[in-house]
């Protein structure tokens, strides 16, 4: 599977770390991409809180933990921790019917002009661009 | 090697001294700022065994985590109608 994930800056949504750390083949491709080093990715702790809380469902906690941990470690991918990311959030939640955790997404791309990558399509986040559309356009993986 | 000067604050040239003791230490030979800098952005760089390291194997389907993700989004999506019910 070819995940074109774009050279330059990207802020992923906790989908695409979900996806990877799942081993699906769309995770082996984000893997690949990400290894490549062709681009720079960015999240937010929440979009790594979600990351670890929906693996924790599936493998428990110690199994959920301990691949975050590899995952954060790794220096594959900058964590925001810029108050900045938190008000963007705030902002964002404010005016669009989307989920906290999607806002993070989009506020960690603003912050760091990033382009926002989700991997599949979001019906809300669809139905918002059509409203209006982000300030930086979502990338869907399929 | 051409070198060249860099401005830092006084608190991380101390941070950097102390990083420069241990490591001093541990090679049991003198070291200076460019060998302190150099281990410290290996230290930073990037482990890909580490990052193939996180990858669980699942077993898990692209449209299982997607499901798995709205559940918990729905759960948090009752929590947050139940406030701006509340309070606004």
């Amino acid at each position: 599977m070819s995940v074109a994930i774009p050279e330059g800056s990207v802020a992923l949504d906790s989908s695409v770390l979900i996806e990877l750390i799942g081993g699906t083949e769309k995770g082996a491709a984000v893997l690949e991409a990400l290894s490549s080093r062709r681009s720079t990715s960015h999240v937010s702790w929440v979009n790594i809180m979600e990351t670890e809380y929906i693996v924790c469902r599936k493998v428990g906690h110690d199994k959920a933990r301990e691949s975050v941990k590899a995952l954060a470690e790794s220096g594959f991918l900058m964590i925001d921790d810029n108050p900045l990311v938190h008000q963007t959030a705030a902002n964002i939640k404010c005016q669009r019917s989307i989920s906290i955790v999607d806002c993070y997404t989009f506020a960690v791309a603003e912050v760091t002009s990033s382009v926002p990558v989700f991997a599949s399509e979001d019906a809300e986040i669809v139905r918002e661009m059509k409203k209006r559309p982000f300030h930086l356009a979502p990338l869907f993986l399929s | 090697m051409k070198s060249t000067t860099i401005t830092i604050s006084g608190k991380t040239r101390k941070e950097l001294l102390r990083v420069a003791g241990v490591l001093q230490q541990r090679r049991g030979k003198k070291v200076d700022y460019e060998d302190v800098i150099q281990y410290l952005l290996q230290k930073g760089g990037r482990d890909e065994k580490l990052l193939r390291s996180a990858v669980l194997h699942t077993g898990w389907t692209s449209e299982e985590i997607r499901d798995a993700l709205n559940k918990g989004r729905a759960e948090d999506r009752r929590g947050e109608e139940e406030l701006e019910r509340r309070y606004t």
